[in-house]
């Protein structure tokens, strides 16, 4: 068998993600590996304490031959309008968790409000990247 | 405390999804909720049998008003191309998964093969979306 072992961000700026993810989100480094012998591709990844099994990689846009120009300059644009994709956080108490995050400069567009499916408040990355941080109710049975 | 419990893709089509990811990835469905009070919003996601802290959401790309036409066409041509984002999964025994896959229909664009973080191949989902699987070298 196998496991689901990242989530991938697109980031503009390495440093300027990884600032943000440790020093904003309070996630712990879990990579960061250059690679010479791929052109020194950078492998780095974060994720909450806790959670080493899975990370979020932040990864820079490559250019050509990965990723042509025209590719490129779709991906910068979507993800200034926050919408490559988009991150579901869970956590138990969200709103202690919002004045935790609001308190180091995340910044959210909203506090957290009740939605169907829990209580929920979303912030941007440096990038764009949207995230949503949620206290999932208990869906009941059958629905 | 936080944890990430999702890992997003876009789909062209949730039902063509939901088939691949169920019947030749093997994955199990986690939630497949359509909210009424949302347009019919059609919350999928599914993961490894032994996964569930953390799913794979297989997400519709919305038309207008959500997503203007030219977002949306952005997203599928990115998709299509597969550089709309990358998931690695892992696993001990990259051979026999792949074999196992291969079985299933899985169509790979990379064998597995031998680089400086371990034994990775790679396939695309029906839509594009890319991923990797890899059994993973101690550093």
């Amino acid at each position: 068998m196998y496991s689901i072992a990242t989530t991938q961000v697109w980031v503009n700026d390495q440093d300027e993600a990884l600032e943000f993810y440790t020093e904003k989100l309070g996630m712990r480094v879990r990579a960061d590996i250059t690679l010479p012998e791929l052109g020194d591709f950078r492998w780095l990844t974060v994720s909450p304490a806790g959670q080493p099994e899975v990370t979020i990689v932040l990864m820079a846009i490559p250019g050509e031959p990965v990723i042509d120009d025209e590719a490129g300059k779709q991906l910068r644009a979507l993800m200034a309008k926050g919408v490559v994709s988009a991150i579901f956080l869970t956590a138990t108490d969200v709103h202690a968790t919002y004045e935790d995050l609001k308190s180091r400069g995340v910044p959210f567009d909203a506090p957290p409000t009740e939605q169907p499916w829990g209580i929920d408040c979303a912030f941007r990355d440096p990038s764009g990247n949207n995230f949503r941080l949620a206290q999932l109710a208990e869906v009941p049975a059958g629905v | 405390m936080m944890k990430i419990a999702t890992a997003q893709v876009w789909v062209n089509d949730q039902d063509e999804a939901l088939a691949f990811y169920t019947e030749k990835l093997g994955m199990e469905v986690r939630a497949d909720v359509t909210m009424a009070e949302m347009g019919d919003f059609r919350w999928l996601t599914v993961s490894p049998a032994g996964q569930e802290d953390i799913a794979i959401v297989l997400m519709a790309i919305p038309g207008a008003p959500v997503f203007d036409e030219d977002t949306a066409n952005a997203i599928r041509e990115l998709t299509a191309k597969g550089a709309a984002g990358s998931v690695f999964l892992v696993t001990d025994d990259v051979y026999g998964e792949y074999e196992t896959l291969k079985s299933r229909g899985v169509e790979f664009v990379d064998p597995p093969e031998e680089r400086p973080y371990g034994i990775d191949c790679g396939f695309r989902d029906p839509s594009g979306n890319h991923f990797r699987l890899t059994q993973i070298t101690e550093l």
